[in-house]
C-alpha cells in the first residue's frame, strides 16, 4: 500500500513538471508573436525605448495604415497572393495528373518514369547552374519564375499516387464503358474523389509559395515583382527600403502625418504580423491535412 | 504464327489504349527535364571558365582547375569549419529534441491541452525564415528587446548584449532558432508513430510493474526506432545545408567569421561576385558529399535497424 502510494506520488510530481514544461513551450512559441503584435500597435519612436511587454504604451494604428496605404507593399501583397494562387493551382493540377497516370500499374515504362522522377529528389543541379539555365530560358525577372520551376514536385506526386492506387478500378471501368475519355474521367470522377489529398498537397504547395523569399532575391530585380517576404527581408538587411517606402508615401503627400508615429522598427513588425496572419488563422483548422500529408509521406518513405 | 501476330497487335492496341495515361506522365516529364535535368547538365560549368557570353559550349574547358582553387582559398577552411560545427550542433540538439518532446507530450492526458500545445508548437514550421528572423531581431534588440531587458533587470548582465553583433553567440542563435522552428512539427511525426504502438504491450508491462520511465525507454523508444532512423538519415543528409537561411538573414559583417557557411558562400561567390565556375564547383562537391553522407547513414541504418529511406 505504502509503495503504491509512493508511486502515485511520483507520478503526480512528474505530471506537474511535465505540464509546467509544456506551458513553457507554449509560452516560447506564442509569446514572440504576441510581443511583436503589441509593438506593431505602438507608436514607432516610443517603441524603440523598450519596456513594452503586454500592452501597447502609446496605442496607434498608424503602422498598419502606413503599410496598408503603401503602394510598394500593396504590390508585394498582390504578388504574394497571385503566386500562391497560380503556383498552387498549377502544382496541384500537374502533380495530380502525373500521379494519376503513374497510378496505373500497367503503364508501359512506369518503373523507368518513377526512377527518373525519384532521382530529382536526391540530386539537383545546384544554385548556380539553375540560375544560368533560368537565364537561358528567359525566366529571370519574370513572374513565371515563381510559378514554373517549382510546379512539379515528386513528393506531392507520391502523396497523390498513394491515394489514387487505393481507388477501385471498377469505378473507372464503368465510366470507360460509357465511352468517357481518360482526361474526362480524371476531371469528373478522380479529382472530386481525391479532395482530401488534394487539400493536403494544396496546403503544402501554398505555404511553400507564400513563404518563398529566395527566388525573388535570386531571380528578380524589378520592384514590381517584390513579395511580402522579400520586402520583409529588405526591411531586415537593407536600410534604404524604408526610405523608398516613405518616398512612396510622400508622393501621396501623407508622410508628415506619420513622422513620429512610425519607425522602421515598428513597420517591420507590422509587416511581419500582416504576412503571418493568413497562416496563423488557417493553420489550427487545417493542421490535420498537413499531418495527413506527412503520414502518407512517412509510410511511403 | 497467328498467335504471335495477335500478341504484337494486342500490345500495340494496349499502348494505344494507354496513350492518354502516357501523355499525363509526359507533361510531368517535360517539367522535370527542363527544371531538374537541364540544371544538372549545367554542372559542366564547374569544369569550364564559364562566361555568360560564351555559354556552356563556347566557354574554355579547364578540367579540374576550379577544384584546385579550393586549396588556395583563404576563407574556405574557416567556412567549412562553421558548416560542420553548425551541422553537428544541429544533429546533437535539433535531432533528439523532437523525440523527447513527443514522448513527454504523449504523457499529457488532458486532450484539449495536448492539442493546443501540439498546434502551437508545430506552427513555426509553417512560417518563413524571414519571419523567424524578424521575431529574433525584435526579441534580441539591444535597445528595446525583451531578452536584454530581462537579463539586465535580473542583474545577469551589466549592459545589453548585442547578440547578433557577437560572433560567439551566433552558432547558438542559429541552432536554437532551428530548434524553435522545427521541433514541434517533427514531434508530430514521432507522436503519430507512438500512437501506432500496440496498447497491449504497455498493458503487459504494467502487469510486470513497469513505471512510466521504463515503459518509455523499453517500449516507446524501440517501437519508434524506424521513424527515428529515417529522421536521422535525413538530418545527416542535410548536415551541410544547416545555417544557410540564417546566414542570409541574420548574417552581418561583424558575425561573418562565424555565420558564413558553405551554401551561403556559394551564393556569395556565384551571384554576388559572379564567379560562376568556382561556385558551381563548390556546389557540386557539397552535393556529392551530402548525398554520400545520406547513403552512408542509410546503409548503416539498414544494416543495424533494417530501416532506411531508399
Amino acid at each position: 500500500m505504502a509503495a503504491n502510494n509512493r508511486r502515485e506520488n511520483k507520478k503526480s510530481v512528474f505530471d506537474l513538471l511535465n505540464y509546467f514544461y509544456m506551458l513553457i513551450i507554449l509560452l516560447l512559441t506564442v509569446y514572440p508573436f504576441y510581443y511583436c503584435l503589441v509593438l506593431a500597435f505602438n507608436e514607432g519612436t516610443d517603441a524603440l525605448r523598450g519596456g513594452i511587454y503586454l500592452w501597447p504604451r502609446k496605442f496607434v494604428l498608424d503602422n498598419f495604415s502606413f503599410i496598408l496605404g503603401n503602394d510598394l507593399l500593396l504590390t508585394a501583397a498582390k504578388n504574394s497572393l497571385l503566386r500562391t494562387l497560380f503556383g498552387t493551382t498549377l502544382s496541384v493540377a500537374l502533380n495530380a495528373l502525373v500521379a494519376y497516370g503513374l497510378s496505373k500499374q500497367f503503364l508501359a515504362g512506369r518503373k523507368f518514369y518513377l526512377l527518373l522522377f525519384a532521382v530529382t529528389m536526391y540530386i539537383s543541379g545546384g544554385l548556380i547552374p539553375s540560375y544560368i539555365i533560368m537565364g537561358k530560358l528567359g525566366l529571370i525577372d519574370s513572374f513565371l519564375i515563381y510559378i514554373l520551376p517549382g510546379a512539379f514536385n515528386f513528393f506531392y506526386t507520391l502523396l497523390l499516387m498513394a491515394y489514387y492506387q487505393a481507388i477501385p478500378d471498377s469505378l473507372v471501368e464503368s465510366a470507360e464503358m460509357d465511352g468517357a475519355g481518360n482526361y474526362y474521367i480524371f476531371y469528373k470522377i478522380i479529382l472530386p474523389l481525391s479532395l482530401p489529398v488534394i487539400a493536403t498537397v494544396a496546403l503544402f504547395a501554398g505555404v511553400e509559395q507564400w513563404n518563398n523569399y529566395l527566388d525573388t532575391m535570386i531571380y528578380t530585380k524589378s520592384s514590381s515583382l517584390e513579395t511580402l517576404q522579400s520586402i520583409m527581408r529588405k526591411l531586415i538587411n537593407e536600410a534604404d527600403i524604408y526610405n523608398k517606402m516613405q518616398e512612396e508615401m510622400s508622393k501621396h503627400g501623407v508622410t508628415s502625418s506619420f513622422q513620429a508615429a512610425v519607425s522602421p522598427f515598428t513597420i517591420r513588425v507590422a509587416t511581419m504580423i500582416v504576412t503571418t496572419l493568413p497562416i496563423m488563422f488557417l493553420y489550427p483548422f487545417l493542421q490535420r491535412y498537413f499531418v495527413k500529408g506527412i503520414m502518407i509521406g512517412a509510410i511511403k518513405g | 504464327m497467328m498467335n504471335a501476330k495477335n500478341k504484337t497487335q494486342s500490345a500495340f492496341v494496349r499502348l494505344k489504349k494507354q496513350m492518354t495515361y502516357q501523355s499525363m506522365v509526359w507533361i510531368g516529364l517535360g517539367f522535370t527535364l527542363v527544371f531538374a535535368y537541364l540544371p544538372m547538365f549545367g554542372i559542366v560549368a564547374a569544369f569550364e571558365k564559364y562566361t555568360f557570353r560564351k555559354g556552356f559550349f563556347g566557354s574554355e574547358w579547364v578540367g579540374l582547375d576550379n577544384f584546385a582553387r579550393f586549396f588556395h582559398d583563404p576563407d574556405l577552411a574557416r567556412i567549412i569549419g562553421n558548416t560542420i560545427s553548425m551541422g553537428l550542433l544541429n544533429l546533437l540538439i535539433c535531432f533528439p529534441l523532437p523525440i523527447l518532446f513527443a514522448i513527454l507530450l504523449n504523457e499529457i492526458r488532458n486532450g484539449p491541452f495536448k492539442r493546443i500545445v501540439q498546434t502551437a508548437s508545430s506552427f513555426p514550421n509553417f512560417i518563413s525564415w524571414v519571419i523567424v528572423s524578424v521575431l529574433l531581431i525584435t526579441l534580441l534588440s539591444p535597445d528595446s528587446g525583451i531578452v536584454n531587458r530581462l537579463l539586465v533587470n535580473f542583474g545577469l548582465v551589466d549592459k545589453p548584449i548585442l547578440f547578433l553583433g557577437w560572433p560567439e553567440y551566433y552558432w547558438w542563435i542559429a541552432i536554437l532558432s532551428n530548434a524553435w522552428k522545427g521541433t514541434g512539427w517533427t514531434a508530430i511525426i514521432y507522436l503519430a508513430a507512438i500512437t501506432g504502438i500496440d496498447r497491449s504491450i504497455y498493458e503487459a508491462s504494467e502487469l510486470d510493474g513497469a513505471n512510466r520511465f521504463q515503459k518509455a525507454w523499453y517500449i516507446t523508444v524501440p517501437s519508434i526506432m524506424p521513424t527515428i532512423g529515417i529522421m536521422l538519415v535525413l538530418t545527416i543528409g542535410g548536415l551541410l545545408g544547416v545555417g544557410f537561411d540564417q546566414a542570409l538573414l541574420l548574417g552581418n559583417t561583424i558575425n561573418e567569421p562565424k555565420s558564413n557557411v558553405l551554401q551561403y558562400y556559394i551564393y556569395q561567390k556565384g551571384l554576388i561576385t559572379g564567379d560562376f565556375s568556382y561556385a558551381t564547383a563548390m556546389g557540386l562537391v557539397v552535393s556529392v558529399i551530402s548525398l554520400g553522407l545520406m547513403l552512408f547513414a542509410n546503409f548503416v541504418s539498414k544494416k543495424t535497424k533494417d530501416v532506411g529511406v531508399m
